[in-house]
């Protein structure tokens, strides 16, 4: 500490404020105190619990959730849509309030990002965690498809926490080099070691800085469209079904505003909790509160507006289902939620911000609060209320979380203020040197002034031809009757070709006539074929006809069975004529698939002999994700650019040596 | 209605002494191999039933007896005569395709793939509408599955790969009929369907943490045998049939199926969604076999094999 204390003293170029800043912002990376030993210990056992309700969940299955077949996603998924809301603030803030050159937001935009990665790493873990075979969660990598949701989620995602996680880094690699520099022989070996890898060797020399902002730069524009896409996507899991109420177009917006709106509230209770932990009163003031509350105003109105356009226009329509939804909602089971998540935390949290006196740090985090206990409700109910809707005539099913499920929510709580106390404790919890830029009246440069100090640098970094037949002739037979019978006896005689195409339309013409040869009218031809199919043998009906006056009849029907069949032309008898009965032989010929799937799809690989499923299909079916992959490539390409110019940053102090 | 089951779950698979509505006929539960016998369904199914093994496809030695169209693929279909089904009612017993489903297929508690629903007609009345999966032809669960363990077949039979499926459940949300089912716990099963050669097309054994449903009984069709819900039919409602040779039969009648569609003023459930079931129904509510639309009512489905296997329980509430 003595090191430190001279070095601040030296020279007299620095500002009594900004090495009150550096003392305070490098402060819990000096020392570590017996409060904080005692909230990890804390925070540890907070998650033990968590990871023993998880390994009680893996010995039985998910047979410890209350989750069952008509309700089967619960707490497990609203909080993943939860967490990954979370998340949006912080980058999608810091870096649209980066682009935008606001200026008040400099000194809380790591916090920002912090939550953001941090959120991130916590709700990517839940679809693991409701996974029922999490021991075959490689199949993902084996058999993932393009077309599925869920893959869309584990992408987007995994390109969102590593774009975060460069956003995060790259602002802190100048607080890296100056912690390097200020801590001194005083650190421990591994702080040392840590900020001197960390810090790529950054000096503040002119290369250096360009080739960091123009990182930045870049980072903090793409990183904007992957958050957008990011909760869109999550969203497309629910509106990506057939279901009623979650098939709705709304839910990519709704889902986009409601992440970011639960995100600032994140950001300013993280603000209130540091501010006081770690004495920050002069950088975090109530500026930034108010600023932030503002927005979180500004997002009630906007969630206001989401809320309504959801609920007036199913509400108006009141389509099937939608009765049950709205009474379920308002009034039923989910009513305490339901008003909480409206009145506490659409409306009061806009009443508090609107509210000149209640406009103060304690407000705005009693605003942020309820914002976020609101939103996790509203998750909540997105999922389970939207799956309690019966599809079928059944009863609607309950589900009441069970132990496990809180076991497990609350240890990712705790996970989730674990990373977060542990990140406070090694790395600059302010962005030092964009503060220190921003306030000073030192020029741009001053970064370059910082005392060089020899150390190492370190950079680490998928119609068939138709056959047309003459028809001919058939012969005529005559029906046999019965002796005792004195109906007048009939015959028939039937015309009909001998060989047809499958799937051809076959004209029949028949005419029956008593014994004497005069026409009988009115009567009912059927005509059959015997036929067995599954083991069931029956005459089965091909055609209903009726004679006219003249005894004729006539009818059309199509032969989809192959081969030589026997085609039966039969009266059934009535009160004044005999029955009778013909057949004749035909040919079906030809072996055409006559059946169109009317729709149908093909999975890539897959859709083999259902008896030899394959055991691995193509590894990312190339074709079919192309515009998925076309748009991964864009944007992984720009992070790979970035880190080439973090290689610079490496590289240029390799020169200054 | 989800049927609470009276019925201790402590029944065994072939206990002669048991009593009671549930089991199919003459008085005592059937074991399968007798529910087989019963059915008659000849030599292969003797000799199926005395090795205690399904009855399975087995390429080589199941050669269609019926002259099948060579070449062409099959697209099996199913039409349900809801004027046949009286939610078997008129025989006093659970459901009978339901229960011969379960016997067939060791279906575990409380999975019910094919469902008979008691829906309601008008105020006082009723339908009983037995639901399979209704084998989509545009299907939802097929699109949305990760890792393609639901898939289509040639023949456009949707099946699950158990042996693959990760317990998402995302298909479960996709499917707009509610025909899916997940082994929440060790699935109860009776000894036997540990011997079944697995296969998508017979879900046996079950697997713990993934999804099953109506399989459509492929196999069983292409030896040439009903599905066991068309053969445990008692009014012969369940017609299974093939959309491209344009024929189905129940057992008894074989019939050009587009005819009976046409005849019948055939329907699909919820045919606005898109999804382009195989599965059709001919609307009515049991009057051709003699039932009132207001006497309401159907006995609740029993499953033969809770604690059957050490460690499985039932997550039926």
């Amino acid at each position: 500490m003595e090191a430190l204390a001279r070095e601040h003293e030296a020279p007299g170029v620095t500002p009594p404020w900004r090495a009150r800043l550096e003392r305070l912002a490098l402060a819990p990376l000096a020392g570590t105190g017996r409060r904080y030993w005692l909230w990890l210990a804390f925070l540890l056992a907070v998650v033990g619990w968590g990871v023993f309700a998880y390994s009680t969940q893996v010995a039985n299955g998910l047979i410890v959730t209350d989750l069952r077949d008509r309700i089967s996603w619960g707490v497990y998924i609203a909080s993943f849509v939860f967490f990954i809301g979370i998340s949006h603030a912080g980058t999608l803030l810091s870096a649209i309030l980066r682009a935008s050159k606001a200026r008040w937001q400099l000194s809380i935009t790591r916090m920002a990002e912090l939550i953001t990665v941090v959120a991130l790493m916590v709700g990517a873990l839940f679809p693991f965690i409701d996974m029922g075979r999490p021991d075959r969660v490689l199949n993902l990598l084996f058999f993932g498809r393009w077309q599925s949701p869920l893959v869309w989620d584990i992408l987007a995602i995994a390109t969102y926490l590593t774009g975060s996680t460069l956003y995060l880094l790259l602002p802190l690699i100048p607080d890296f080099a100056l912690a390097r520099d200020r801590l001194g022989p005083t650190a421990s070996r591994f702080r040392r070691t840590l900020f001197t890898l960390a810090a790529v060797g950054y000096r503040g020399a002119p290369a250096q800085r360009r080739a960091l902002e123009q990182a930045m730069t870049v980072m903090m524009i793409i990183i904007i469209p992957v958050a957008v896409s990011v909760h869109t996507v999550v969203s497309w899991i629910f509106a990506m079904t057939l279901r009623v109420p979650m098939n709705t177009t709304v839910f990519g917006p709704f889902f986009v505003a409601g992440a970011i709106y639960s995100g600032i509230a994140a950001i300013i209770l993280l603000m209130a909790v540091l501010r006081r932990v770690l004495h920050l009163e002069e950088y975090i003031t109530v500026t930034q509160f108010k600023s932030l509350g503002y927005l979180l105003g500004a997002f009630t109105l906007i969630m206001g507006y989401f809320n309504l356009q959801e609920y007036a226009v199913h509400g108006y329509k009141l389509e099937a289902g939608m009765p049950f939804h709205f009474e379920q909602l308002m009034t039923g089971p989910f009513w305490p939620l339901f008003w909480f998540y409206i009145l506490g935390s659409i409306l009061l949290p806009g009443l508090l911000i609107l509210h000149p006196r209640t406009r103060t740090i304690g407000g705005i985090s009693v605003a942020a609060v309820l914002v976020l206990l609101g939103m996790w409700a509203e998750r909540y109910l997105i999922v389970v209320a939207g799956l309690r809707v019966p599809l079928m005539p059944y009863a609607p099913a309950d589900y009441a979380p069970s132990w496990v499920e809180w076991s497990i929510l609350g240890g990712a709580f705790g996970l989730f203020a674990l990373i977060i106390s542990v990140f406070v404790k090694l790395f600059p919890v302010i962005s030092i040197w964009e503060v220190v830029e921003h306030r000073g009246p030192e020029p741009a440069s001053r970064l370059a002034s910082w005392a060089p100090h020899p150390a190492g640098a370190a950079l680490g970094a998928r119609v068939m031809p138709i056959l047309i037949i003459a028809g001919s002739v058939a012969g005529l037979l005559v029906g046999g009757q019965a002796g005792a019978d004195d109906r007048t006896p009939t015959q028939i005689a039937v015309a009909i070709p001998s060989q047809v195409a499958l799937g051809q339309t076959i004209g029949v013409q028949a005419r029956l006539t008593d014994a004497s040869g005069a026409p009988v009218p009115k009567a009912t031809i059927v005509f059959t074929t015997p036929f067995t199919f599954l083991g069931a043998s029956d005459d089965t009906v091909l055609a209903e006809t009726t004679t006219d006056k003249g005894g004729a009849a006539s009818a059309e029907f199509e032969l989809r069975m192959q081969g030589a069949l026997e085609v039966r032309a039969a009266f059934r008898g009535d009160d004044r004529y005999g029955p009778v009965m013909t057949s004749l032989p035909i040919t079906v010929t030809g072996d055409a698939q006559l059946y169109v799937q009317r729709a149908g799809v093909l999975v890539p690989g897959l859709n083999a002999a259902p008896s030899q499923v394959p055991v691995a299909a193509p590894l990312w079916p190339a074709l079919s994700g192309w515009p998925i992959a076309l748009a991964l490539l864009a944007v992984w390409s720009l992070y790979a650019f970035v880190a080439l110019l973090v290689a610079r940053v490496a590289r240029v102090e390799e020169t200054i040596e | 209605m989800m049927p609470k089951d009276p019925v201790p779950a402590s029944v065994g698979l072939a206990s002669p002494d048991r009593k009671g509505g549930g089991g199919p006929a003459r008085g005592g539960r059937l074991s399968r191999r007798g529910f087989l016998a019963r059915l008659g369904v000849g030599a292969a199914a003797a000799s199926a039933a005395a090795g205690f093994v399904p009855i399975r496809f087995d390429a080589a030695a199941a050669a269609p007896p019926t002259p099948g169209p060579s070449r062409r693929l099959r697209r099996w279909s199913m039409v349900i005569d809801l004027r046949r089904c009286d939610g078997c009612q008129s025989v006093g017993k659970a459901p009978q395709c339901t229960a011969a489903c379960i016997q067939g297929h060791f279906a575990p508690e409380p999975m019910e793939w094919i469902q008979v629903y008691e829906a309601p007609l008008g105020e006082r009345g009723s339908q009983f509408i037995p639901t399979p999966c209704q084998q989509c032809q545009n299907p939802p669960c097929v699109n949305v599955c990760p890792v393609a363990a639901t898939f289509a077949t040639p023949e456009g039979t949707v099946l699950i790969d158990q042996q693959r499926c990760i317990g998402c459940r995302i298909c479960m949300e996709a499917c707009p009929y509610d025909r899916r089912f997940f082994n929440w716990g060790t699935p109860p099963q009776p000894p036997e369907a540990m011997f079944a050669d697995y296969s998508p097309e017979h879900q046996s054994p079950a697997i713990r943490g993934t999804v099953m449903k109506c399989d459509f009984c492929p196999d069983m069709a292409r030896a040439g045998r009903l599905p066991y819900c068309a053969q445990g039919c008692p009014n012969r409602a369940i017609y299974y049939g093939d959309l491209e040779e344009d024929i189905a039969t129940n057992g008894f009648e074989v019939v050009v199926l587009s005819r009976l569609l046409a005849e019948g003023n055939a329907y699909r459930l919820k045919e606005e969604l898109g999804t382009e079931p195989r599965v059709h129904y001919i609307p009515g509510h049991g009057e051709l076999v003699g039932r009132r639309a207001a006497t309401r009512g159907r006995k609740p489905t029993q499953w033969p094999w809770q604690k059957l296997i050490q460690g499985a329980t039932t997550w039926r509430r």
